[in-house]
């Protein structure tokens, strides 16, 4: 089937519970790897991923979007700004927590395990240590377009913004994780080159 | 075309957002320029490599929570539907008088404009056809015309006279008379 989703999304309308879990299943890696890299750690991520999901269930009548995905984001966007906000406005990546570790270092690698540092996961540990470096509003339109696969139209939409904007926001995020990986990227301009 | 548009152009492309001529355009740099597939191709492997860069497995408590919510929200909405009172009869009723009145009031208006297109037809008709008059033909009718040509060229010609009665001849006939009735009677005057 082309969107299952929109099946699941009708049958829990319908009283299956079990098609809601199937829905959560369906968005987890786009929606929490979305909201994981727009927060400060692993705890607040979970908390921000639920509310998403409970304000979704809460007011699944007004849904008339074309993509559940994007209409999520769009919650999840709004709920880490207002996050944001209740968090200290001032803080500096410089600053540091009660355990003396600056900012700067836990974001750096907010998620990563053991596991990410080696092997063939070695250039997605650098992508995802670049990314968490990037301003919040290049790293959600990063987020969105390569994880969530959200359109540019539609991420201006989220962001309030014109799609040129949007379109910027991602070359700017391209141009700095270029730089992170020049030489993966140089190795890959001379093997097409010969 | 710029490295610049052609990195927006292959962005838009990924996307499903680019337009056909702009389509068109960047498989044209793609075929002549080893840069912009060097883009193409970095593009693509940042992608996989980011959606191969996290284990992004969720606690099962926050799983089961959403699943919660999610019973939650279905019984609440069942106990609505249940909770939910039969509607009153005068809510039911309001709405037929309501489209009884509105049905009556497109009636009168239907005939009332009716009446007034007609109204109109009516007058001028009665203004540019009259109805037909049928008198019947008076033989006298012929005579008094006749007179009255006559006084009328008499009356141009100035000689009243010549219609007035003489007052000789009316003293004749009543002489005429009276000699008739006095010989009925046997005297002789």
């Amino acid at each position: 089937m082309e969107h299952p989703e929109k099946e699941w999304i009708a049958r829990y309308r319908g009283g299956d519970v079990e098609a809601l879990g199937r829905l959560v299943e369906h968005y987890r890696r786009p929606l929490f790897g979305f909201i994981l890299r727009m927060t400060e750690g692993r705890g607040d991520a979970e908390e921000i991923f639920q509310e998403v999901w409970v304000r979704a269930l809460r007011n699944l009548h007004t849904y008339r979007h074309k993509s559940f995905l994007s209409w999520l984001f769009r919650i999840a966007h709004n709920l880490v700004i207002d996050q944001a906000r209740k968090k200290k406005p001032a803080m500096s990546l410089q600053d540091e927590n009660e355990e003396g570790q600056r900012f700067e270092e836990k974001v750096a690698s907010p998620s990563l395990g053991p596991a990410l540092e080696s092997g063939g996961r070695e250039l997605g540990g650098k992508i995802g240590r670049a990314v968490s470096m990037l301003p919040p509003e290049q790293r959600e339109v990063f987020m969105m377009r390569m994880e969530g696969g959200v359109p540019f139209r539609e991420i201006a939409k989220i962001q309030g913004t014109s799609i040129n904007t949007a379109l910027a926001r991602m070359q700017y995020a391209l141009a700095k994780l270029r730089e992170t990986l020049k030489t993966e990227h140089d190795e890959l301009a001379a093997s097409l080159s010969q | 075309m710029k490295r610049e548009t052609i990195e927006k152009c292959l962005l838009l492309e990924q996307s499903g957002e680019l337009g056909a001529l702009m389509k068109w355009r960047l498989h044209r740099a793609l075929r002549h320029s080893v840069e912009a597939r060097a883009m193409q191709v970095e593009l693509e492997q940042i992608m996989s490599a980011q959606s191969s860069a996290d284990e992004l497995e969720i606690s099962g408590f926050t799983v089961s929570r959403i699943m919660d919510e999610g019973a939650r929200v279905l019984d609440r909405r069942e106990a609505v539907k249940k909770h939910a009172r039969p509607l009153p009869f005068f809510s039911l009723w309001r709405p037929a008088v309501v489209y009884a009145a509105a049905a009556l009031l497109l009636v009168v208006g239907i005939s009332y404009m009716t009446f007034l297109r007609d109204v109109p037809q009516i007058a001028d008709n009665d203004i540019s056809q009259p109805e037909e008059t049928f008198v019947e033909w008076n033989g006298d009718f012929d005579e008094q015309i006749t007179e009255l040509d006559t006084m009328l060229a008499l009356a141009s010609e100035g000689d009243w006279e010549a219609w007035e009665p003489k007052a000789q001849d009316t003293a004749d006939d009543s002489e005429s008379i009276a000699r008739e009735l006095l010989l009925l009677e046997g005297e002789q005057i």
